[in-house]
């Protein structure tokens, strides 16, 4: 993931995102590393920008990230999703590899947690352990991939139910059960208030 | 694994159908759904019982990437871009409700403006069904100071609004460029505004986001409300507005009614306090009940009295306060009873505007306005007819009265009632052409020429007045007949003119000074 990319063509990065999007696998592969770079770049830049009470808005990187990826594109409202999805988790990936170096230069202390609010990413509920959150979404993923995604989307990715919808191919009320059911395990699994789950 | 998996498709079926169900039901259900199986039954008791304390949990706050993203279609749409028989030219600007282009319809080859709506907003059936319904509505509205709505088209599953395309600036580009209106240019901008509401409300059209962002003032000084009742069907009716998360708000709350705010769906007594605020900003460039956030601004309106606007502006008259309180007023129905009485008083005070001396200097020329009762454009032609007859009989005979006055500067004064009569008739013929057959411009000559006729018409009435005098000494008759001339022609200068111009051209913005 380090080394530099060249400035891909933004009709390249539509090529790829609509094969992506058709099923092919490795244009998705050679897509991802390109919205993971991009969103890498724009966030650090952000982040150094740091100012106490600005939070991050990963909404704005996304955005910035797609402009600068598929500037002159025609793009359907679906590839658009498409996009989100893909972006959403290489959001996720930026997020959790930040949490890891900040727990990295915190070693030696104790209690190391990395919550969202130290990633500049309020939420509205408590504040949550960011890599025991991609823990809990891993086993998640194991128990239902569509679940994680779900979060992944909603969450790192900030979109709507409908959005979501519209990126996964699936109808809202299906998204919306998925949330709820997704969030509620995740609660008792991040919060740890409950009496572990019999599964 | 897969017992797992198996074992976590019946868990989620379960929290599905117990979330259905009433809280006090659920556990009557799963006792029966689970058929003995207490662990399953535990497992998705206790997600119920966790899924009814996370929420909030891991939602991020402010709008989603999608609202900006998936709704944004800058990205999407360069010039050139064909969307349906429409060709992108250039993007004009972008609103809460979607991106407007400006382009072009390849079938009728007309410029047409493109408002290509957010997906967020246009998603669900519903909200289409009554985007159309109100397109129709809107459609149906014809009015100089209503923008055109030519079609509302469905692309490629995007609804996009089609309408006239008009040259111009939006009044909040111009407030953000100029800063305040010139006090004239306000108010007249203003009647137009209040004269669109005006036709909208008599259709029972309201239009519930009124702003700077949404009126057009064009080119040729014609200014349009845009967006009409697109709005209101974009809103859920139930939806109050959500003034309390950073970024996501329905509507406009700078520019809500109290009772908007409150959460009523409002009437049209709700446009005229979106009306009052503009006005407000227009003539001071501040917004009355500005605060820091959203919600302190619409504390503000539902609390504070704005500053009156004459502290403010010294030029701003007193009328014209009490035009803005009004509309201003907390209670609706202490604002006025319709918008055809705003209208009365807006253009009461642009006649007297227009009346006083020395108002600010005009941003734009004059131009084109909201027609105006044709018998005032006959008055207005027979005047300008008149004067030229007066004018013509005065030139042609200017040598015999320069003769009959006599003495070393007769052939000056000959010269000089020639050439100013001459010059002035030959502008009014000027504007009584241009009036018949281009009217668009006639505005704009009007403006250019009215300070000049004017100081024309006082020249040659003084000059007649002084031959007057002389003829007087000998000839008594002509003498009487030149000074009622001049005479004529002074009170005309000062009184009928700006009258009968004002009449048929009802800006009170091309006032001569």
């Amino acid at each position: 993931m380090e080394r530099p990319l060249p400035n891909p063509s933004p009709g390249a990065v539509t090529e790829l995102l609509k094969n992506a999007r058709g099923g092919n696998q490795a244009a998705f592969n050679d897509l991802f590393p390109l919205v993971y770079a991009e969103l890498r770049r724009i966030a650090a830049r952000e982040m150094r920008r740091e100012k106490p009470g600005r939070t991050l808005q990963t909404t704005a990187l996304v955005h910035e990230a797609y402009l600068r990826l598929l500037k002159d594109a025609s793009l359907s409202f679906e590839n658009r999703a498409h996009f989100l999805g893909i972006a959403a988790h290489a959001m996720r990936e930026i997020l959790i590899e930040r949490a890891r170096a900040r727990v990295a230069q915190k070693r030696g202390g104790h209690a190391v947690r990395v919550t969202l609010e130290d990633m500049l990413l309020p939420t509205r509920g408590p504040s949550v352990d960011v890599l025991a959150l991609d823990e809990s979404l891993q086993r998640l993923a194991r128990l239902d991939e569509r679940h994680a995604r779900v979060v992944e989307l909603r969450y790192f990715g900030g979109l709507s139910v409908e959005e979501t919808a519209a990126a996964l191919d699936l109808s809202p009320a299906t998204v919306k059960r998925a949330w709820t059911l997704a969030r509620a395990w995740l609660y008792r699994e991040l919060t740890g208030a409950l009496p572990p789950a019999a599964t | 694994m897969t017992v797992t998996n198996d074992r976590w498709a019946l868990v989620a079926e379960l929290f599905d159908r117990a979330q259905q169900r009433p809280r006090d039901e659920q556990a009557a259900f799963l006792d029966e759904a689970c058929a003995g199986d207490s662990e399953l039954k535990a497992e998705v008791l206790a997600l119920l019982d966790a899924g009814g304390r996370a929420d909030g949990f891991l939602t991020p706050r402010g709008p989603g990437v999608g609202a900006l993203l998936l709704g944004d279609s800058t990205a999407t749409l360069q010039a050139g871009a064909m969307v349906g028989s429409y060709r992108i030219k250039r993007e004009l600007g972008q609103g809460g409700m979607g991106v407007v282009y400006l382009a072009e319809d390849t079938r009728l080859g007309r410029p047409v403006t493109l408002k290509v709506l957010h997906p967020r907003d246009t998603a669900d059936e519903t909200r289409r069904e009554r985007l159309r319904f109100e397109a129709r509505a809107a459609a149906a509205l014809v009015h100089p100071n209503i923008g055109t709505v030519h079609a509302l088209e469905d692309l490629d599953g995007q609804l996009c609004i089609v309408g006239e395309f008009m040259p111009g600036r939006t009044a909040r580009e111009m407030l953000d460029a100029d800063g305040p209106f010139p006090l004239t240019e306000a108010v007249d901008v203003a009647v137009q505004v209040a004269r669109g509401l005006d036709a909208a409300h008599q259709h029972g059209i309201i239009h519930r986001d009124l702003k700077p962002e949404n009126i057009l003032v064009g080119d040729n000084g014609v200014a349009r409300i845009l967006d009409f009742g697109i709005a209101r069907a974009i809103t859920p009716r139930s939806d109050r507005p959500r003034l309390t998360e950073t970024g996501v708000t329905i509507g406009t709350p700078g520019y809500m009614s109290p009772e908007q705010i409150e959460g009523s769906a409002g009437d049209f007594r709700s446009d005229l306090f979106a009306f009052g605020t503009v006005l407000y900003e227009l003539v001071t460039g501040r917004h009355p009940f500005q605060g820091a956030t959203a919600p302190s601004t619409a504390a503000r309106i539902l609390t504070a009295e704005p500053v009156p606007l004459s502290s403010l502006n010294p030029l701003s008259p007193r009328q014209l306060d009490a035009v803005v309180a009004r509309c201003l007023e907390k209670r609706p129905e202490e604002r006025y009873a319709c918008a055809a009485d705003l209208v009365k008083e807006l253009e009461s005070l642009a006649r007297s505007l227009a009346g006083r001396a020395a108002t600010p200097a005009l941003r734009t020329p004059a131009t084109e306005a909201a027609p105006a009762d044709p018998s005032a454009r006959v008055l207005w032609r027979i005047h300008q007819g008149i004067l030229v007859c007066i004018l013509s009989g005065l030139a042609i005979s200017s040598w015999w009265v320069a003769s009959w006055v006599g003495g070393p500067f007769r052939y000056t004064l000959f010269a000089a009632v020639l050439a100013l009569t001459v010059a002035n008739g030959t502008m009014r013929v000027h504007l009584l052409f241009v009036e018949r057959h281009t009217p668009a411009f006639i505005a704009a000559q009007l403006a250019r020429t009215r300070p000049w006729l004017l100081r024309l018409d006082v020249l040659v009435a003084l000059i007649v007045a002084l031959s007057a005098t002389q003829v007087l000494a000998n000839h008594q008759a002509l003498g009487a007949v030149l000074l009622a001339v001049s005479a004529a022609m002074a009170v005309t200068a000062w009184a009928i003119e700006p009258t009968t111009t004002d009449m048929a051209f009802p800006r009170g913005s091309h006032s001569s000074s």
